[in-house]
């Protein structure tokens, strides 16, 4: 089977702001049908290569390609962008307001009342199309901006925080919109802090951490990154650093703790399963106030690739 | 066409408020008032006298009393009445209405000339007509002032509203947090091309109406005397109505370039508010320079040539004054100077204010772009 072609292709991206933050070597790729998630803490750099993608930013280094071809504006029109910055003219309506971002990207104007019209429907919020968006509540003013990103009919979607602001029942609608869309052929990059709302969607994921790409992968792949083992809390330093040598893995301390009992991340190759872990510790006597399994999943692979660089020293 | 989609949105948001459409109406309305205050109006009066002789007498006297008024009368029925009548052979009787339209002195002055024109029929002395030239001279230079003060004024009064519509189009984006949206689909220079024709178009519209109430009222009021008259005819010549309208399209331009470069500089719609105070400061000094050039108070005629004040002053100026090759450069030095603020004012707003760095002081240490 052949892979398919990548409509982005950002290499070694890198955009500097005065007092040092910004992006310093950010690489990924969007292939065509894919949705990819963008997962970084804040401040990782998302906005600053979304801004960069779309041209708002002009990078100081690396290479964006867009189906195929240098990033350009005419590429740049084939492209629904959500920004991080949320807001529409209030005194617009909301089909208006869909419709004039549809003619934005070269829409006629007929057809692009059209569009907005059968997307509103789609979200339910058809009886209320020629409402000024000033009377909409925040989360429904944010799906119609979510809807002028798609009225175009991109053929590659960049949605910055799409799901923040939203309630479950909203995130979800948007979530149905995005899978929609991906049937139809198109492409998703987003980014989010919902891990939960990434494993559903996504089939690709792109990890940031301080400005730098430390994973691009499919979705198993970081998965499979997470490390294996458990946490636990005892007061016995020795026992569990020899508990856990005993089925070939080592305790790590964490920062936190109960009292005078320390926190410990006890890392298991992946063929030990956790009663064997249990039974190791109660053979070396070992007094465990808490045992917790570390589940394999995006969150610990993201904790695992993607945490500040504070956080990881302490 | 993005420049015209945003020109347009701009246009229908303001048409859609009835702030507009009370703006609009203004100075027709002002107009009107001042042709119905000024007497332009005609006044039907009906004059009754036992002789045809002594009957025209009289319409000629009520004439030139109403005229000396500035009051336009015509005679037939109804309305006010004037009966005169000869008691005796030596004696005149005057009777006027109760709502005759001449003031107490005009009626004592009607009385003088039936009496003059009665003499003089009976003595058969010959009629001396006397010219109007002094008063003729006197009045023409007041009215052509008078008509390049009032389209000076309706020039400064659209400019300063157009412009502040101008500042809270385009901060409110920023202040909406709607900018980004824009940009992604819009160049810079294309957001803010638009804004500034959106808003002329608006603004271009309130001054053709203006200026066109006065034409409109010469054309299906009656003509009206005196002053205001004069005023109206002056506004309403084809030549100036066009010299006018291309001062105010080049002034907006200036004015409009220079408030929106100050408009993208601001974080929000309180701070271009206050960065846009010394702009209106600018404004309110050459509305003075113009009126004082219009009194020759003594301001270097060499002001014309700085931009900011070149409309106004062209504008006192009649056609004439100014050699047209000198009023087409002002212009285009105008227009020229819009431009560059115009391309300064994309590069602010392409820029977040946060990281307002139009020259760069050393590149980065990477790899240079692909």
């Amino acid at each position: 089977m052949s892979q398919a072609p990548d409509l982005l292709r950002v290499s070694a991206l890198a955009r500097r702001f005065a007092g040092g933050n910004g992006i310093s070597q950010i690489s990924l790729s969007v292939p065509a049908g894919s949705v990819t998630g963008f997962i970084g803490v804040n401040g990782a750099g998302k906005s600053t290569t979304l801004r960069c993608i779309m041209g708002l930013l002009r990078p100081d280094a690396g290479e964006i390609q867009l189906f195929g071809a240098t990033a350009n504006r005419h590429a740049r029109r084939r492209i629904g962008f959500l920004p991080e910055e949320r807001g529409l003219f209030p005194h617009e309506r909301a089909r208006e307001a869909i419709a004039f971002h549809g003619r934005l990207k070269g829409m006629h104007r007929k057809d692009a009342l059209r569009a907005a019209d059968r997307l509103l429907e789609r979200i339910g919020l058809g009886p209320r199309r020629n409402e000024k968006l000033a009377s909409l509540s925040k989360g429904n003013a944010q799906r119609v901006q979510i809807l002028c990103a798609l009225v175009h009919e991109p053929q590659l979607l960049l949605l910055d925080e799409p799901l923040s602001g939203l309630d479950p029942v909203a995130q979800a609608d948007v979530l149905s919109l995005l899978a929609e869309y991906r049937g139809r052929g198109g492409a998703v990059l987003f980014s989010t802090h919902s891990m939960a709302a990434a494993e559903k969607v996504c089939d690709r994921v792109v990890m940031l951490s301080s400005g730098r790409t430390v994973f691009e992968g499919a979705m198993p792949d970081a998965a499979a990154l997470s490390p294996y083992g458990a946490e636990v809390v005892t007061a016995d330093a020795q026992g569990i650093a020899a508990a856990a040598m005993s089925v070939g893995g080592h305790a790590v301390p964490l920062a936190s703790g109960m009292g005078e009992a320390g926190r410990w991340r006890v890392v298991l190759p992946r063929h030990v399963t956790h009663p064997a872990l249990v039974r190791a510790l109660a053979e070396h006597r070992v007094p465990i106030l808490d045992f917790q399994p570390i589940q394999a999943g995006l969150e610990s692979a993201f904790w695992q690739l993607a945490r500040p660089a504070k956080i990881k020293a302490a | 066409m993005p420049v015209l989609l945003i020109a347009e949105r701009e246009f229908r948001t303001y048409v859609a408020t009835w702030s507009f459409w009370l703006s609009l109406m203004l100075a027709p309305l002002a107009i009107g008032l001042a042709t119905f205050f000024s007497g332009g109006h005609p006044i039907a009066i009906s004059v009754q006298a036992n002789s045809d002789e002594l009957e025209h007498s009289a319409k000629l006297a009520l004439q030139e009393t109403a005229r000396l008024e500035g009051k336009t009368i015509v005679f037939g029925q109804g309305g006010a009445s004037l009966v005169l009548s000869q008691p005796a052979p030596h004696a005149l009787e005057a009777s006027f209405s109760d709502n005759f339209p001449l003031s107490p002195l005009g009626r004592t002055m009607v009385g003088h000339l039936i009496e003059r024109d009665l003499a003089r029929a009976q003595s058969a002395a010959a009629t001396i007509a006397v010219r109007e030239k002094s008063r003729a001279m006197a009045t023409a230079p007041d009215a052509a002032k008078l008509s390049r003060l009032a389209t000076m004024a309706m020039l400064w009064l659209t400019l300063t509203g157009s412009l502040g519509m101008l500042l809270q189009a385009i901060a409110r984006e920023r202040a909406n947090r709607a900018l980004e949206s824009l940009l992604a689909s819009a160049q810079g220079w294309e957001v803010v091309a638009g804004k500034l024709a959106g808003v002329g178009a608006i603004s271009l519209l309130i001054l053709v109406v203006w200026l066109g109430s006065a034409a409109a009222s010469l054309a299906f009021l009656p003509p009206q005397p005196g002053l205001v008259g004069a005023v109206l005819r002056d506004l309403a010549q084809p030549l100036n109505l066009l010299r006018d309208g291309l001062i105010y399209v080049c002034a907006f331009a200036f004015y409009g370039a220079a408030t929106l470069v100050l408009g993208c500089v601001a974080r929000d719609s309180a701070s271009a508010q206050n960065l846009a105070r010394p702009l209106f400061l600018v404004l309110v000094a050459a509305f003075f320079v113009a009126l004082g050039a219009l009194q020759n108070s003594g301001f270097p005629s060499w002001s014309i040539y700085l931009p900011p004040f070149t409309p106004f002053l062209l504008l006192v100026n009649s056609a004439k004054d100014v050699a047209v090759m000198s009023q087409a450069i002002l212009l285009a030095v105008m227009i020229v100077a819009a431009a560059a603020m115009m391309l300064l004012a994309a590069r602010f707003l392409s820029v977040a204010p946060r990281n307002y760095q139009i020259f760069k002081s050393s590149p980065p240490e990477t790899q240079p772009l692909v």
